[in-house]
Parts: structure tokens; sequence; C-alpha cells
């Protein structure tokens, strides 16, 4: 264990599993007290207590990040539970998949609800503890979805969208509290989600054979490789570094 | 805060004299790495440090480079920091100035790359990082030949990493922002437009050699094993705005 976020406490959301998890281990692992987040209560418990066991500080905090009420009252507890807040990656996401013309209305709503309302709500929560704290940094979990689309994945791809722009927003306003903000766009990244993802597409039982061979590097990423940049991005490292994007995707896109 | 151990990694630096370059050499040393610092000129590469030794190359003379770095070995890390700027309205811009520019921003790039390629260690995660600028993607007048090879480069970047993934390295580039060296000193020097041009970057401020190092020593080590052709930009939130060049004074004003 090493301490590059000696000091941080950092919340970071839908991190119960996949990419999310991978990020608070790896944050509580370099010092940072970390409160995971989900709605898996069982699974957030078990990875907390994990952490602990490392020697790492953690705390779950139970809420759907679409619900402004909820994310507040995250970001309260945090300080309860921390004393200060100073790094925010809001990184819960859901795909809502269907053709535009025929997912629900609720489908879309709750889509957008999660992945472009909580990211934002966690903002709107979070960044004036960040300025309490003397400033901070922001590093949104985005995708590549941000730049392309996928079959029927509308939703999602709007949603992940508008996250990049959110999050130069961010940069630029704040930047005067000594917060940077910085969005991750990973690639094809072995989580449960990407499982869920390739059902949508036409090709759903080769598609991941195909993508792999798409990619520069030959393979899947792992959560580990996004929690590895999101280290960078919350770390001193890119103390010169905001409004940036870093795509994380083996080559796919290039 | 010791972050990223490159101990036992052995790295090459073109422009390694250079303001950016040494402070990279100097970056990747402290991280452990040996250090080859390239330069047509190897006095203007501080002598007292005994991770980074020196080796002179003229990289205007693309000929010549495969012989110049004959004699180096194996490799891990190609950071290309050379760079060179003629600035000149378009009427008063000659081809001369033109060639040199992309002589050693663009073309040398693209052949000390091909010349170490085969000196890349088999089965180790080779990286490969540019220098490139973040007037790749945003305009100055006057600067027809830096602007045009740094956005070359971006796509060579790009390039690159489809074809030399296969050989297990990654290729990307920093984009530094206004960056306080002999280059710039023009704008840092007067006080007044330094002031003005600051006040268009988010953070406030022009980046030191320093800022670049965090950035390259990521894209440098296994944190950023998945990453590939990509450009970050190390520019306090200047690109995310957009807005440097908007100040006319900087445009060289709108008479």
């Amino acid at each position: 264990m090493s301490n590059i976020l000696e000091d941080q406490v950092a919340i970071i959301t839908g991190s119960t599993s996949g990419m999310g998890e991978a990020i608070a281990r790896r944050f509580a692992k370099e010092g940072a007290a970390v409160v995971v987040n989900g709605t898996n209560e069982d699974r957030g418990k078990r990875i907390v207590e994990e952490i602990r066991n490392d020697g790492g500080k953690a705390a779950f905090f139970r809420a759907d990040v679409s619900s402004a009420t909820e994310v507040e009252a995250m970001v309260d507890f945090t300080v309860e539970q921390f004393s200060k807040v100073t790094t925010l990656v809001p990184n819960a996401g859901i795909l809502g998949n269907g053709l535009a013309t025929e997912i629900s209305l609720e489908t879309w709503d709750k889509t957008i609800g999660v992945n472009l309302n909580g990211v934002y709500y966690l903002c709107r929560y979070g960044l004036p503890k960040l300025i309490e704290a003397g400033g901070g940094t922001v590093v949104i979990n985005a995708s590549i979805a941000s730049f392309k689309s996928f079959p029927q994945h509308p939703a999602y791809c709007a949603s992940k969208g508008a996250l990049i722009p959110l999050m130069k927003n961010i940069a630029q306003d704040y930047a005067e509290h000594n917060i940077r903000a910085n969005a991750l766009c990973p690639g094809p990244v072995d989580t449960p989600l990407i499982w869920d993802s390739v059902k949508a597409f036409p090709n759903a039982d080769s598609i991941i054979d195909e993508t792999i061979s798409m990619t520069c590097v030959g393979r899947l990423g792992t959560p580990e490789d996004v929690a590895e940049a999101a280290l960078f991005f919350a770390s001193d490292q890119s103390s010169f570094i905001t409004g940036a994007s870093l795509t994380i995707d083996g080559g796919i896109m290039t | 805060m010791k972050t990223i151990d490159l101990t036992g990694k052995t790295a090459v630096v073109s422009g390694g004299g250079g303001e950016i370059g040494f402070a990279m050499c100097e970056g990747l040393a402290e991280a452990g790495a040996n250090v080859i610092a390239l330069d047509i000129n190897t006095e203007r590469v501080p002598q007292d440090h005994e991770k980074i030794s020196t080796l002179p190359l003229d990289l205007s003379d693309t000929a010549g480079i495969r012989s110049a770095v004959k004699d180096i070995s194996e490799i891990d890390i190609l950071v290309h920091a050379a760079g060179v700027n003629i600035a000149a309205p378009v009427a008063e811009f000659e081809e001369q100035a033109w060639d040199a520019v992309f002589d050693v921003n663009l073309k040398s790039a693209f052949f000390l790359t091909k010349a170490l390629l085969p000196r890349f260690q088999s089965g180790r995660n080779g990286k490969i990082v540019f220098v490139s600028s973040i007037s790749a993607k945003l305009g100055y007048p006057g600067l027809h030949a830096y602007t045009a090879s740094k956005g070359g480069l971006d796509a060579l970047i790009r390039n690159l990493s489809t074809e030399l993934a296969a050989d297990g390295i990654c290729v990307n580039g920093i984009a530094p922002g206004t960056t306080k060296t002999g280059m710039t000193k023009g704008l840092w020097d007067d006080k007044e437009k330094c002031r003005a041009h600051e006040a268009t970057i988010p953070m406030g401020r022009m980046a030191d050699c320093s800022d670049h190092i965090g950035p390259l020593l990521f894209l440098c080590s296994e944190m950023s094993d998945y990453v590939t052709g990509q450009i970050l930009c190390s520019d306090g939130g200047l690109t995310s705005v957009q807005a440097d060049f908007i100040n006319l004074e900087l445009r060289g004003g709108n008479e």
C-alpha cells in the first residue's frame, strides 16, 4: 500500500461491481477513505469489509443516484463519516437498451436519471464540500459511447454524450476553487455491464470476439485498467490537467 | 510523491536538451529509468545526472538518424520531445522555414520511431510518447507550419498506435498548453500580455515544464497499458474552453 491519495475522501457511485468497485479498491489502497455506493447492500458491505481488512478506510451508503435526495444524503453521510469530501467519482451507469421508438418512456427517463442526472446530483451536492475542503477532483466515468453510437443504446449514448460538456463546464467554473474535473472514456471493459450490452447487438454471439479483434491491443480492458486512469486524474500527477477526457479502449477508437 | 517506478527501464528522449525535453529526462530518471537524451547540441543537457546520458543527433537530417542511434541497444520508452517553431505571416513564410519545422516536428518523429523500433525489448510493454501541442487544435497567426506539423503528429500518433500494438507498444501524445520556455518568452515576459493570456486558462496560469511530468510518467508506465492512440492535454483546461486565442491581442490584433 502506498499513499498517493492520503487525506482524500472519495465518493464512488456504482461501486459494488465492475469499474466502480475497482476504483474504490484502488483508491483505498492509495490511502483514500472511500464511500462505496450502490443498491446491492450485500455486495457493498462485503467490499467495504474487505477494504477494511486490508487496512483501508471505507463505508457503504445505499443510494439510487437518480434520486437527488438520496445523493444529498450520501454526501452528508460522507462528511459525517470522514469529516470532508475531496474526490467525486460519478460512475454508476445503466444501459436502458432498445430501439429509440420501442423503449418505454420510463426506461429513457431512468437511464438519463442514473447516467446523467446522477452525475449532476453528485456534483450539485458534492462540489460545495470540495470547496470547503480547499479543492479536489471530479473524475466522471463516461464512455466511448460519448463519441460513438452502439446498436439499440440510444439512452445510454445520449446520457454518456452529455457528460463530456458537463465535465468541461465544471472544469471551467470550479477551477478557481482548486477543483479539477476530467472524464474517463472506457471502451470494451470486462464488467457485468458489457455482457448485458452485447444482447442488444444483432451479432450478440460473436460481438465480444469481434470487439477484441477491433482493439489494437487484442483484449478487453479490465476494471483495473480504468481504475489506474481514475487514480491518475484523482492524484497530483495530473495537477495541470482539467477539462480533459481520456479514452481507455485499447485503441478501438483509433 | 513517488507514484510510478520505472526502475530498470531505458528511455530515449529526443530534444532532451530543450526545456520541456530535459524536464522529461529528469522526471523519467527520478522515476528510476535510465535516460538517453538526444539533442543536436548535447552541451545543452546538464551533465550532472548519473541516470541521464547524452547522444548527439540532428533531427533535421532524417537520413542520418539511423546511424546516429546505432549504438543504442535495448529500450522500453521513446519520448519525442524535439520541436522547433518558426512564425511568420503567410506572405512571408518561406518554404525553407516550412521544411525546417516539419523535418524536426513531424518527419523525424516518424523516422526516429522507425530507427528505434527494432530496439524495443520484445515481450515487454513498450511506450512511445510524442510531445504534441494544443496548437494542433487551436489556431494562432503565424504558426502555420508549427500547428500543421503538430496536427500531423496527432494523426501519426493515432496511426502508429494501430500498427505498433502488435509489437506490444502503446503510442500516445501529450499536448502541453502554453508552457514557460524560451519559445514562449515573448508572451510571459510581457506582463500585460501574459495576464490577458492567463485569464483565458481555467486554472489561471501558464504551465511550467514540470507540469507535464505526471502525464508523461502515466503514459510511460503500466498504469496506461490499455491506453493507446490518445492525446492527453496538459493545459490547465485551455482546450476545454477553447478560449485561448479569442484574445485578439494574442492573435496579432484585428486591426
